[in-house]
C-alpha cells in the first residue's frame, strides 16, 4: 500500500466511517446479548410459562433479512412520527434493528451451551452450592465460549452489514465501499475501505483464542444437562412479559407491518405471480451454495480438528479471513477476480452467485461442524478406524451420523443466509437475472411499497415452510432419536 | 445416621428401586455392591437429592430430606459426592475447585487459604494447585475429585465407583488414602462398586442389590 493509500484511510472521513461501523457493531452485539442471554437462561434452565413455545418463536427473527427488518422499522417511523423516542434513521436505529434481528444467534447459541453443560458437573457444585450459584459458577462460565461465538457472530454479521445501514442511511464501510464501486468504479478505494475491517474481524479471532487457550470445554457428558429447572416464583412473571416484548418487537411488529403494508390478497397473488422466477432462482441458488458450502466445511472443519502440524494452524486461521471482508468488498473481489474473457462462463452465469454465497458463508458452516466434531469423542472415531481400517467408511458411518444434527444446522444457516443475502448479489449477479433481495431492493428504490410488503411476506412464509421441512427431517433423523432415549435415562 | 426407608422410583414402567431400606450409621464405610443396572447410582443420586423418589423416604440425621413430596436441595444435606466420571470443572484450577466448596459460609480468605493447604497436602497436590484439570493426570484428577468432596466438611460421603477407570496400584493408592481420609474425617461413606475385592477392601458392611431390590446386607466377616 503506497504512502498516499495510508492518507487516504486515515483521513477525517474514515476515521467517521471507523467509528461508524465500530460503533454499530458494538452496539448491537451488546444489545443482542442483552436480550439474547436473558431469553437462553429463562427457556432452558427455568420453570417459565410457555418456554417451548417461546424457545421455537426465537428462531423466526433469523429467518426474515435484516433488511426486511430496517423496511420495516423505517416504514413505522414515517407512520407514527416516531417510535419511542428512537430516530430510526441513525446509528442508534441500525442498533435496534440489527440487534432485534440478531439477538437469536446469541439466545440459540447461549441455549446450546446451558443444555449441554455437563450434568455431573452441575451437580458436583449443587452439593455444596445453591442453584443461582451453580449458575453463575459453574454453568454460566462454562457456556461462555457458546455466548462469545454468538457475540462474534452478531459483531460480524453487523460490521458487515450493507442493507440495514444502507436504508436507514447510516455511512459505514460497507455502504461506503459499494458506493466507491458503484459511483466511481474505484477499486482501489474499496479495497482500502475493507482493510480496517479486516483487521477488527482478525482481532477478535485472535482475542477469541487467546480466551479460551488454558481452557477445555469437552465433557465426556455434554448433552445431557437434566439439573432441574429454577424456580421462578414471582419473577416468572417479568421474565414473561420480557420474553413477550422481545418477541413482539421482533416478530409481531415486522410481521404487523408487512400486513398492513401489502394490502389485500389479490396483491399477494400478484405479487407472487410476477416474482415465481426470482423465487425459484433465489431458493435454487441457496440450495446449491448451501450444500456445496456444507461439504466443503466439513473437509475444513475436520482438518482444523484432527490435523497436525503448521498446515493446521494456517488452515484454521485461513478458513476464517471471508469473516472479516464485508459482502461489498467481497462482491468488488469477485468482478476484479472473475470479470476475464476466459473466466466468463462462471462470471456471466448463476454459478458466480453460488461462489459467493459459498465464499461469504463457508466460514459460519466451519464454526457450526468444528463445534459438532468437538462433541465427538475421538475414541469413537479411532475405534471404528480400528474395526474397520478405511477412513472413508469410518466418516460415513460414524462420523457423519454422530454429526448429522450440526450437518443440518449448517446447511440451515448456509441456506438462510444466502436467501437473504444483499450485499454481494448486488454487485455479481449477471445481467436479467434477480433474486427476492434484489427484487425487494429495487422494488423498494422505485417506492413501490405494496408490493415490498406483499414479497417480503412471501419471502418470510417461503424460509418459515423450508425451516419447518428441514427441522421435521432432523426430528426424524436417527441420531436425534438415539440422543433422546438417551436423555430419558 | 442416613436412613433410606422404602425407596422407590420407575422412569416411566420401568421400576428402578422397588422399595429400598438400609442405613448408613456416622462413620462408617458401607460398600453397595450390584451388577450394572441395578439401581445403585440411582439409589445414590435419590440420597444426593438430584432424584425425586416415587415412594419412600430418606432422612439425615433424623431429618427428612426426601420423599415423593418433598426433596431438599443438595447443598442443604451435609454430604459429599465423588462422580464416576470425576465431574471436574474444567474452568477452574486445583486451587480454585477447593476455593469454591470452601468459600460458601462467608469464611475469609486467609482462613480459606489454609484451608485449602490443608487439603491440597493430604492429597499430594501442594505442586498441582494452578493448573486446570486438563494438566493433570488421571491419578491427580482422582486426588482432585476426592479433595473436592472433602472441601466442604461433609458428614457424609457418597461415592459412585470412583476409581473404575484406575490401574490396580493406583486404585489400592487411593483406597488407602480415602480410607485414611475418612477414619481421620470421621465421615460416613456409601461406596458404590460391582467389585467384590474393593468393596471387602474399603467396607465394614456390604449392601447387595439388584433390579432395584436389596437382596442383603451384613458384615463382611460374616459374609
Amino acid at each position: 500500500m503506497s504512502p498516499d493509500g495510508y492518507g487516504h484511510l486515515f483521513a477525517e472521513r474514515h476515521l467517521h466511517l471507523a467509528w461508524n461501523s465500530l460503533s454499530l457493531a458494538a452496539g448491537a452485539t451488546i444489545f443482542s446479548l442483552v436480550l439474547g442471554v436473558p431469553m437462553a437462561f429463562l427457556i432452558s434452565k427455568t420453570d417459565l410459562a410457555a418456554r417451548n413455545v417461546i424457545a421455537a418463536l426465537c428462531v423466526v427473527p433469523i429467518l426474515v433479512p435484516p433488511f426486511i427488518h430496517a423496511i420495516v422499522w423505517s416504514r413505522l417511523q414515517q407512520m407514527i412520527g416516531w417510535v419511542s423516542g428512537l430516530q430510526i434513521h441513525s446509528i442508534w436505529g441500525s442498533i435496534w434493528v440489527l440487534g432485534l434481528a440478531y439477538y437469536p444467534f446469541v439466545t440459540l447459541l447461549t441455549t446450546s451451551g446451558l443444555r449441554g453443560v455437563d450434568r455431573g458437573q452441575e451437580e458436583a457444585a449443587l452439593l455444596s452450592r445453591s442453584r443461582w450459584q451453580t449458575l453463575r459458577h459453574i454453568s454460566l462460565p462454562l457456556t461462555l465460549p457458546h455466548i462469545l461465538t454468538g457475540a462474534i457472530f452478531v459483531f460480524v454479521f453487523s460490521i458487515m452489514d450493507f442493507g440495514v445501514p444502507d436504508i436507514l442511511r447510516v455511512s459505514v464501510y460497507p455502504v461506503e465501499i459499494f458506493v466507491q464501486f458503484s459511483t466511481f468504479y474505484d477499486n482501489r478505494a474499496a479495497a482500502l475501505l475493507s482493510f480496517p475491517l479486516i483487521l477488527v474481524a482478525l482481532a477478535l479471532m485472535l482475542l477469541q483464542r487467546r480466551l479460551m487457550k488454558e481452557r477445555a470445554y469437552i465433557s465426556p457428558g455434554a448433552g445431557v444437562s437434566r439439573t432441574g429447572s429454577y424456580s421462578l416464583g414471582m419473577v416468572g412473571i417479568p421474565g414473561f412479559i420480557f420474553c413477550v416484548i422481545v418477541l413482539g418487537l421482533s416478530i409481531a411488529v415486522p410481521v404487523g407491518m408487512l400486513l398492513k403494508g401489502a394490502g389485500p390478497f389479490s396483491s399477494y397473488i400478484r405479487v407472487f405471480k410476477a416474482s415465481m422466477e426470482q423465487m425459484l432462482l433465489s431458493f435454487s441458488l441457496a440450495a446449491a451454495a448451501a450444500f456445496v458450502t456444507v461439504l466443503l466445511a466439513f473437509l475444513l472443519a475436520y482438518i482444523v480438528l484432527r490435523g497436525t502440524g503448521w498446515q493446521r494452524t494456517v488452515l484454521a486461521v485461513a478458513v476464517f479471513i471471508p469473516f472479516a471482508v464485508p459482502a461489498t468488498s467481497l462482491g468488488v473481489g469477485f468482478i476484479e477476480i472473475w470479470n476475464r474473457p476466459m473466466l466468463d462462463v462462471i462470471y456471466s452465469s448463476q454459478f458466480i452467485i453460488i461462489l459467493a454465497y459459498l465464499a461469504r458463508f463457508l466460514p459460519f458452516a466451519v464454526v457450526t461442524l468444528h463445534s459438532g466434531l468437538k462433541q465427538i469423542d475421538r475414541g469413537l472415531e479411532e475405534a471404528a478406524n480400528l474395526a474397520v481400517g478405511s477412513w472413508t467408511r469410518v466418516i460415513g458411518r460414524v462420523v457423519v451420523p454422530l454429526l448429522w444434527p450440526s450437518v443440518l444446522a449448517a446447511f440451515f444457516i448456509v441456506f438462510i443466509l444466502s436467501l437473504g443475502e444483499l450485499g454481494t448479489t448486488l454487485l455479481v449477479i449477471p445481467p436479467g437475472k434477480e433474486t427476492i433481495p434484489i427484487k425487494i431492493y429495487n422494488l423498494m428504490h422505485y417506492g413501490a411499497e405494496q408490493s415490498v410488503a406483499a414479497l417480503c411476506l412471501i419471502m418470510i412464509a417461503a424460509i418459515m415452510l423450508t425451516a419447518g421441512l428441514l427441522l421435521l427431517f432432523w426430528r426424524t433423523s436417527k441420531v436425534v432419536r438415539i440422543r433422546s432415549v438417551d436423555d430419558r435415562r | 445416621m442416613i436412613v433410606v426407608e422404602n425407596v422407590k422410583k420407575n422412569y416411566g414402567k420401568q421400576t428402578v428401586l422397588g422399595g429400598v431400606t438400609f442405613e448408613l450409621y456416622p462413620q462408617e464405610v458401607l460398600a453397595l455392591m450390584g451388577p450394572s443396572g441395578s439401581g445403585k447410582t440411582t439409589l445414590l443420586r435419590v440420597v444426593a437429592g438430584f432424584e425425586k423418589p416415587d415412594g419412600g423416604r430418606v432422612c439425615i440425621d433424623g431429618i427428612e430430606v426426601s420423599s415423593a413430596t418433598h426433596v431438599a436441595p443438595p447443598h442443604k444435606r451435609k454430604l459429599s459426592m465423588v462422580f464416576q466420571d470425576l465431574a471436574l470443572w474444567p474452568h477452574m484450577t486445583v486451587e480454585e475447585h477447593l476455593e469454591f466448596v470452601i468459600r460458601k459460609n462467608g469464611m475469609t480468605k486467609s482462613a480459606a487459604r489454609d484451608e485449602i493447604d490443608r487439603i491440597l497436602e493430604c492429597v499430594c497436590l501442594e505442586v498441582f494447585q494452578g493448573r486446570y484439570p486438563h494438566q493433570l493426570s488421571g491419578g491427580e484428577r482422582q486426588r482432585l475429585a476426592i479433595a473436592r468432596s472433602l472441601a466442604s466438611s461433609p458428614s457424609y460421603l457418597l461415592m459412585d465407583e470412583p476409581f473404575s477407570n484406575l490401574d490396580e496400584r493406583l486404585k489400592e493408592e487411593l483406597q488407602q488414602l480415602l480410607l485414611s481420609l475418612s477414619q481421620k474425617t470421621g465421615i460416613g461413606t456409601i461406596y458404590v462398586t460391582h467389585n467384590t475385592r474393593e468393596a471387602f477392601a474399603v467396607a465394614k458392611r456390604v449392601a447387595f442389590i439388584d433390579q432395584g431390590v436389596l437382596l442383603g446386607i451384613d458384615d463382611n466377616r460374616r459374609l
